[in-house]
């Protein structure tokens, strides 16, 4: 067994027990790289040399007996939309191929605080604008699964380099189901939380009502730990909610089904569905009544309604934080970031200020319609089956609208709704491909999502399964 | 003769007739939606108000 093919807690408790150094654990990933990563695309940039110099600091810490974090000597990579002052971030465009940032994104403080090594940027939709894994700027990234199908996105190489070993977690963004669909189709754990429960400041923004931090991982308790190590208040970013961090790694050590009434998703979350990932779907709530919970079924009410003002707020806010290069480099866009952007200059202050103000009352309605009938609500992360990289090769042509609202119909509803989701992938492959399901909680619930997450992982052994690269 | 106005919703973003067909279609998506809502009035709607309501769900008691 090679040291990639341990799990992120293993690997950190690895190094804090001296089994082997931070810099062999290092060394093997980025041997790993090397070998696995032309065949995926998963990174932008391999930043070797820092990632050996962080391990090398940790493998000192530990042998003049300091005090290790969480995370100490565990080699990370992250969606290349995470500033770090002086260093190149792409944000997976043409536009910013070159732009060094002033200032370090508050998550990979965090992160650095807790011991991790940084690895390098990974590829990502253009702007983080697409939910497939294209990228006409640095080419599509590929499913460690099965190469010729795609990673999901915009998190496209967090699902890839992660699910492919080439590191222990990334951490990706999700607006619109950026971090769980390809979580989903890369057989991985991702994390949307709570809007706001983790800091943007040093992250590259889309729209800032919808954006959200999050990690993918292969286990449950490694992405509570990730989440753990980012989570909460943040003096510079205002916007970053002072609710208290509950202790998510406690949560995921301790597994809890029995009792838990889980709501099914039905109605919007069926339509038009692929009856393998339905399926698939099903063996994950048998799988969950095995463990322990109560199945309910649950009215969500009108999810389309909930979309649409998703795309009011989306939207206007990414138009405007674009309108300037649009006009000033409009060849510089891949052909469908631009077109999904531009709708966004056509909707009216009062369209988007009503998306937003109804907003409160839309969120309450639906916690009170779904949280009065069950603790957490289970939905397909995508109701398709994986797609080839080739047949979703769209562009801004015929029918591209409708290749993105089947990926991601099933989780931008939750980023306006502002619920944690964690993905978790089924039981059963769907074609070949990993299946997953999503489970939803109320606002701030992550400790029960990922407690939860865990009795299901144990129950279902989804972190055993391994891609042959 | 009449002269064709460029569709042009912000300065220096010209439409094509696809992209004022996708902006329409997601604009009537979004008006039908708030419409949808009826009779609902948002007048007493206050700065805070969804990280109030994040706040009171968090605690079971959403109102």
């Amino acid at each position: 067994m090679s040291l990639t093919d341990l799990s992120l807690s293993e690997a950190a408790a690895g190094v804090a027990k001296g089994e082997f150094t931070a810099l062999e654990l290092t060394e093997a990933t980025l041997s790993r790289i090397d070998a696995i990563n032309p065949k995926l695309n998963a990174f932008i940039r391999v930043d070797a040399d820092i990632a050996r110099a962080e391990a090398a600091r940790i493998d000192d810490k530990r042998a003049k007996g300091a005090t290790l974090g969480p995370l100490a000597g565990v080699p990370l990579a992250h969606k290349d939309m995470y500033y770090r002052a002086g260093k190149p971030t792409t944000c997976g465009s043409k536009i910013r191929r070159t732009f060094e940032p002033t200032v370090t994104a508050t998550a990979l403080v965090r992160l650095a605080d807790a011991g991790a090594v940084y690895l390098g940027g990974l590829n990502m939709a253009e702007f983080a604008f697409g939910p497939t894994g294209h990228n006409e700027h640095f080419g599509a990234c590929r499913n460690p699964w099965d190469p010729s199908r795609i990673t999901g996105g915009s998190s496209s190489g967090s699902g890839s380099a992660t699910g492919g070993r080439l590191c222990f977690g990334a951490l990706g963004s999700d607006t619109g189901g950026s971090i769980r669909l390809p979580a989903g189709f890369c057989g991985l754990a991702g994390m949307k939380p709570t809007q706001t429960r983790v800091s943007r400041h040093g992250v590259m923004g889309l729209s800032f009502s919808l954006d959200n931090v999050g990690p993918l991982t292969r286990t449950v308790l490694d992405n509570a730990m990730l989440l753990a190590a980012i989570a909460g208040a943040d003096p510079d970013d205002p916007t970053a909610s002072d609710m208290p961090v509950a202790d998510y790694a406690a949560a995921a050590a301790n597994p809890k089904a029995r009792g838990v009434r889980v709501g099914v998703a039905r109605g919007y979350f069926e339509d038009d569905a692929d009856l393998e990932a339905l399926a698939a779907r099903d063996a994950a709530l048998g799988a969950l009544k095995a463990a322990g919970a109560t199945l309910v079924e649950v009215d969500v009410g009108d999810m389309r309604r909930i979309n649409a003002l998703a795309a009011a707020t989306m939207g206007p806010e990414a138009a405007t934080l674009h309108a300037h290069w649009i006009r000033e480099r409009r060849e510089d866009y891949g052909a469908q970031m631009l077109a999904r952007a531009e709708p966004g200059f056509r909707f009216s202050a009062v369209d988007y200020l009503s998306a937003l103000q109804l907003r409160p009352r839309i969120v309450a309605e639906f916690c009170q319609r779904v949280f009065g009938a069950c603790d957490i609500l289970l939905a397909p992360t995508c109701n398709v089956a994986t797609p080839a990289i080739e047949a979703t090769d769209v562009g801004a042509g015929q029918g591209f609208e409708s290749v993105i609202s089947r990926l991601s119909r099933c989780t931008r509803p939750f980023n306006y709704l502002t619920l944690p989701g964690l993905a978790m992938p089924t039981p059963d492959a769907v074609l070949g491909m990993p299946g997953s399901i999503q489970l939803i909680g109320r606002p701030f619930a992550e400790a029960d999502l990922y407690s939860l997450g865990a009795a299901y992982e144990a129950e279902t052994g989804f972190s055993k399964r391994s891609p042959d690269l | 003769m009449t002269e064709t106005k460029a569709d042009e919703p912000f300065p220096g973003i010209v439409y094509t007739p696809e992209a004022a067909a996708r902006a329409d279609r997601a604009q009537a998506a979004v008006r039908a939606a708030i419409l949808d809502r009826g009779g609902v009035s948002l007048f007493d709607t206050e700065p805070d108000h969804l990280h109030k309501t994040l706040r009171k769900l968090a605690e079971g008691s959403a109102s």
